[in-house]
């Protein structure tokens, strides 16, 4: 049944370039019932006493909602493994606890709690260490096509040992921080560097923020990270779904709340771009 | 009776982690390469019966063998993904150990019959019913990365933590010819049922993920429909409607009943789930020299998960979502239309060429490849955005055929 042999072959021409295009739409999305939001960030900067510290609590809202509703008469405090309880009180009406004696130690237990609407909410992390910024440098050949201003904070990787680090930069030239975490599974013990190449120009002013973090946070912001804010619509992007953090309801393990309870140190430099 | 053997030898080479140049921090990484080796045999019988009853079966059984060289993870109670109760989420096991297996050692070995069974009944000059039944075993896994058409899909060999996928499917039939066989229409429903089908974990990774099976749990998935083929086969204008209606849902349970699984354990739509697909295609042949023809598609749009909330962490904005795949893209519909023309000095010579002229996308509709939702970076506030391939093109094409 061996047919004649044919030989097709075919020429495109495309008369018009084909395009893809990317616009603004309107999609109609429905809301969930609120969820307790907290914000719990303790930050010790190298050299300060790290005495205060503030934490948030706000509730999710309509993902259009441009803004965020802020959380009034909880009771927070944290205790640590000495039994020793540190007291958060909230500027009225602001959604912000704050603590003026606060005591950090490094490797020191940690666990928060939170009280609101007769729900008792707790996490536990300890106080993750963070290296110093030894220098900066900056060059003319970065970016993606390799001429812009591109400037490198670096520091050496605490050596034998599985490290995470949140690094932070607050620009003058950006509206919002630009936050990555990093591990050190391809540096160990290697000299590390976090950089910034975003049409940076002379004068501006970058603040170059290294936190020491664990592992578990390390996945969380990770994880944060792919979905929130400018980063939507990667081809990158992991699966979306809500994203858990550390804090469990004790009272009812359904009505989990956001955000997560993690204890840094810290070190931070400011550098004037030339 | 028909009969084989066969087999194919596996070489995945996932890639490789390079500094970009010698100053780089990064120290370089080779993703383990992987080896595989699937014999198989089958044999298959086709019997007439009756007159009007003929059916047949076969049988195909394949093996697949994990090789080496590659070393291989050990986790606590072999299980690559633990389950975090308090937070009630999947996270990463870490391996308490590696096992080195050398190069043609089996890692692991898999075994399946794979029978099948099919009938056909001839009701009258017109008519026919046909019933089949198969199973099928894969042992090759993709796994979509995004819900986005991208190409970044991830093939994965079969191993203890990734089983074989194992496929039985029943469908049943109805065919009949009308009005002098001027028109066909085809009548067919089927159901599938597929064992292990892998899903991601919430929040996984898949990119160089050398450790792709911590990331992924077993799961199940099921398929069903109904497919209606019209088709007028004769006159100078001819042509089809296609009409199919189907489900196709995955869901993964907890392993045990403190687990919650994925999305809950529940079943949900994957992304592959069309509940309506029509497609309408009509040709025209005008004369010997030029002939028309247009195609009409419209489909469901593809299952989504949207955002249903957000909220403030360290200053940025962050969505909520519910449960997986709730949400669909705006449905998805296209007509194209093509004309054909064959010269005429083409009837006495050996070289057959023919022109033709298409227009894809005539109404050029901005059919929706995903929505994304971001901040706007100016702003501040959420919008949803739509990535759109293709407006409306039109293509010349020249074929030949010597």
């Amino acid at each position: 049944m061996v047919k004649n042999l044919l030989k097709i072959v075919s020429l495109f021409i495309i008369s018009v370039a084909f395009f893809s295009c990317e616009d603004v739409v309107d999609i109609d999305l429905s809301t969930a019932p609120a969820k307790l939001v907290i914000d719990a960030s303790i930050k010790w900067q190298k050299g300060t006493t790290g005495n205060e510290q503030t934490i948030r609590l706000t509730t999710t809202t309509d993902f259009y909602a441009s803004t965020i509703p802020t959380v009034s008469g909880a009771t927070v405090f944290i205790t640590d493994g000495n039994g020793i309880q540190y007291d958060f009180i909230e500027t009225p009406g602001s959604g912000n606890y704050v603590c003026t004696n606060f005591n950090p130690e490094i490797r020191q237990t940690y666990t928060l709690t939170v009280i609101y609407d007769s729900q008792v909410y707790t996490a536990t992390e300890s106080l993750i260490e963070v290296p110093t910024i030894d220098y900066v440098e900056q060059t003319e050949n970065g970016g993606f096509t390799g001429d812009q201003i591109e400037v490198k904070f670096f520091y050496q990787d605490i050596p034998n040992q599985d490290n995470f680090y949140l690094i932070m930069f607050n620009s003058s030239n950006v509206s919002l921080p630009i936050f990555d975490v990093v591990n050190d599974s391809f540096f160990q013990n290697n000299q590390m560097f976090g950089y910034l190449a975003n049409e940076l120009e002379k004068d501006d002013i970058i603040l170059f923020t290294l936190q020491g973090i664990s592992e578990s946070y390390y996945n969380y912001m990770n994880i944060l990270l792919g979905i929130a804010g400018t980063n939507g619509g990667s081809p990158f992007q992991t699966p979306p779904a809500t994203v858990r953090g550390n804090i469990v309801n004790q009272t009812n393990t359904n009505n989990f709340a956001l955000g997560f309870f993690r204890l840094s140190e810290t070190d931070t430099i400011s550098y004037t771009v030339q | 009776m028909y009969y084989g053997v066969n087999a194919i030898y596996h070489d995945f080479n996932p890639g490789k982690i390079k500094p970009t140049n010698s100053s780089s921090g990064i120290n370089p990484d080779q993703l383990a390469k992987k080896y595989a080796f699937e014999p198989s045999a089958y044999i298959d019988v086709e019997q007439q019966i009756t007159d009007k009853l003929s059916i047949n079966y076969g049988i195909r059984y394949s093996k697949f063998y994990r090789l080496g060289n590659e070393e291989i993870n050990i986790y606590a109670n072999n299980q690559a993904v633990t389950y975090n109760p308090d937070f009630d989420i999947y996270e990463k096991a870490t391996p308490i150990g590696t096992k080195y297996y050398g190069k043609n050692d089996i890692i692991s070995q898999f075994g399946n019959f794979e029978p099948r069974f099919s009938v056909a009944y001839i009701l009258n000059d017109n008519s026919s019913i046909k019933a089949s039944y198969n199973r099928m075993s894969q042992y090759l896994h993709l796994i979509s990365n995004t819900q986005s058409p991208t190409p970044l899909d991830v093939w994965a060999p079969s191993d203890d933590y990734l089983k074989p996928q194992i496929l039985d499917q029943v469908a049943l039939g109805y065919f009949t010819n009308l009005n002098d066989d001027n028109y066909t229409l085809e009548i067919e429903t089927f159901y599938k049922k597929l064992k292990n089908r892998l899903d991601y974990i919430d929040g996984a990774d898949l990119i160089a993920n050398d450790d792709i099976e911590q990331v992924v749990l077993n799961g199940e998935a099921r398929a069903y429909g109904l497919e209606i083929l019209a088709r007028k086969n004769n006159g100078k204008l001819n042509g089809w409607v296609s009409y199919t209606l189907s489900r196709s849902e995955q869901r993964t349970p907890g392993r045990n009943s403190i687990e919650s699984g994925i999305n809950n354990g529940d079943w949900y739509k994957t992304g592959w789930d069309k509940l309506h697909n029509i497609s309408v295609t009509g040709m025209y042949k005008l004369n010997e020299k030029w002939s028309f023809s247009s195609i009409f598609s419209l489909q469901s749009g593809q299952p989504v998960t949207y955002p249903n909330g957000q909220y403030q962490y360290q200053g940025i904005t962050v969505p909520t979502y519910g449960q997986r795949n709730e949400n669909r893209l705006p449905t998805y519909h296209r007509l194209d239309i093509s004309a054909t023309l064959i010269p005429e000095k083409n009837k006495n010579r050996s070289w057959h060429g023919e022109w033709v002229f298409g227009i894809y996308n005539v109404y050029s509709r901005k059919n929706a490849a995903s929505i994304s939702f971001r901040q706007n970076q100016d702003s501040g506030n959420n919008e949803a955005v739509r990535l759109s391939i293709f407006g409306i093109v039109p293509s010349v094409t020249y074929n030949f055929k010597f």
